[in-house]
């Protein structure tokens, strides 16, 4: 593959650069060219969610998005979620609820209800379910998986108001 | 199958590089409708050009009695916006159920326009409203209202070279509206039909009603029959009552994979019932 554009951005946190592709999407690159594999590809349409990542703070489908336009963004990926060894909340919660069948939609959830959860903190279900709808899951029949974002949203409140 | 692409991050940056292309162009926005086409290999031999971080066409604004939303305006920046709840009930409303939360985060008004789908979710809403679409290229600037820009099933006004720079949809004071339509399911799917009404009540008579219907025909259009029985008669049970019937007699819908004829037509008399209650808040009393 022709690599010929010059990526700058921010890359989990970290500034980043490499040459890639100018015509990849940016799902491959993050896969491909970085090795961050954590993001999967279900329908490459927009319609399953489980290529989610972060762009500026905002869940968007990584399938639907060329790599040139993440230049000068952040990006941050389900790899970036865990801070200093320790899973986010959302991820723990689901561990703990036992919400993860095959898991294959599981990083673009922890996505969607961590994008969620940093804009309220206090979601009800129907507001849970509106901020996911953009991810389907196959196994699970989404129920644990709604408990544990509700949950950990309980428990990030609850450590918030000990401070 | 071949692209090539350019990111541009000015207007003149972008006016500059398409010079001299041959078309197909294709304006890359949100990505949410091209990269579905570039993915299933639908997408011819084109050029393509990154317009998603011009600042230019980005943003909502209020000038001149006019609501200004820039093409590049993603969804989820639209349905909430103060000035959009305020002027543009309908548009909010329709903006706020487009795809799901990736797809709004990423989607914008101008690519939902751009190709004159008659499915767009937005253009009911536009189209009640009374928009313009403000068109810009090398060669200068010009405004089209929404009804005109899309000549039938993805033929539209557009050349090559010019690219949707923004929305205006005129200020009413007082203006209510809804939004409602139709699919197989709530999230991520493509209406059946969907329906938009934008109007001024003062005093029981209407001084500024329009209805938009998307789905029921090669373009968005309006229900001038429905809009006329309302405007001479008022707000009360007996217009809302004739109004919901005339509007399913109106329209010539088309049977076609994702519904019927007949089963649009019966919609459209029950959809314009619910919009117009929830605009208003309250059925007439009357
Ligand atoms: C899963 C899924 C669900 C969806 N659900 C809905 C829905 O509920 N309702 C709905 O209406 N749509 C829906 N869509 C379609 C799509 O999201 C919208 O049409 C969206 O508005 C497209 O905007 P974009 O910026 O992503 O366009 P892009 O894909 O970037 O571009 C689309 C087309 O518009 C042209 N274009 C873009 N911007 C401009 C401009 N400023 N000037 C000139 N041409 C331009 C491009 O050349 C291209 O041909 C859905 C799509 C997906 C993948
Ligand atoms: S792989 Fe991106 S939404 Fe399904
Ligand atoms: S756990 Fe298998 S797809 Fe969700």
């Amino acid at each position: 593959m022709n690599k010929t554009f010059k990526l700058q951005f921010t890359l989990n946190g970290r500034p980043t650069e490499a040459m890639i592709n100018p015509s990849a999407r940016l799902l491959d690159v993050l896969r491909e060219d970085f090795g961050l594999t954590g993001t999967k590809e279900g329908c490459g349409k927009g319609e399953c969610g489980a290529c989610t990542i972060f762009m500026d703070g905002k869940a968007v489908d990584s399938c639907l998005v060329m790599a040139i336009q993440a230049q000068g963004h952040s990006i941050i990926t389900i790899e970036g979620m865990a801070k200093e060894g320790r899973l986010d909340k959302v991820q723990e919660m689901l561990l703990q609820e036992g919400s993860v069948q095959c898991g294959y939609c599981i990083p673009g959830m922890v996505m969607s209800a961590r994008a969620l959860l940093n804009r309220n903190s206090n979601p009800t279900l129907d507001e849970v379910k509106y901020a996911m709808s953009g991810n389907l899951c196959r196994c699970t029949g989404y129920h644990k998986i709604f408990k544990a974002v509700l949950r950990a949203a309980q428990i990030e409140r609850e450590a918030k108001s000990k401070i | 199958m071949s692209i090539s692409i350019q990111r541009c991050t000015s207007l003149p940056e972008l006016f500059q590089a398409i010079e001299g292309i041959k078309p197909p162009i294709m304006y890359l926005a949100g990505g949410t409708d091209l990269m579905v086409l570039l993915k299933a290999n639908l997408i011819p031999d084109s050029a393509w050009f990154d317009i998603s971080d011009i600042p230019d066409i980005k943003g909502i604004t209020v000038k001149d009695d006019m609501l200004v939303i820039g093409a590049a305006t993603p969804f989820d920046e639209i349905y909430p916006d103060a000035n959009v709840l305020k002027w543009a009930k309908a548009l909010s409303e329709a903006a706020s159920n487009v795809g799901g939360p990736q797809i709004r985060a990423r989607g914008t008004i101008g690519g939902n326009i751009a190709n004159g789908s008659p499915a767009a979710d937005t253009l009911p809403a536009l189209a009640s409203l009374g928009a313009q679409v403000n068109l810009l290229s090398a060669r200068g600037e010009r405004s089209v209202p929404i009804e005109g820009y899309a000549l039938g099933n993805r033929r539209t006004v557009r050349e090559a070279d010019e690219i949707i720079s923004s929305v205006s949809i005129p200020i009413r004071a007082g203006i209510k509206g809804a939004w409602k339509a139709l699919g197989a399911r709530k999230a991520l799917a493509i209406s059946k039909i969907s329906l938009a009404v934008s109007a001024v009540l003062e005093q029981g008579s209407f001084s500024y009603l329009r209805i938009g219907l998307g789905s029921v025909a090669a373009t968005v259009r309006r229900a001038p029959q429905a809009e006329e029985v309302l405007l001479n008669g008022g707000w009360n049970r007996e217009t809302l009552e004739e109004a919901c019937r005339i509007i399913q007699t109106e329209i010539s819908p088309i049977d076609d994979i994702r519904s019927t004829a007949e089963y649009r037509k019966a919609m459209s008399g029950v959809l314009l019932h619910d919009a117009l209650i929830s605009a208003f808040g309250e059925a007439p009393t009357r």
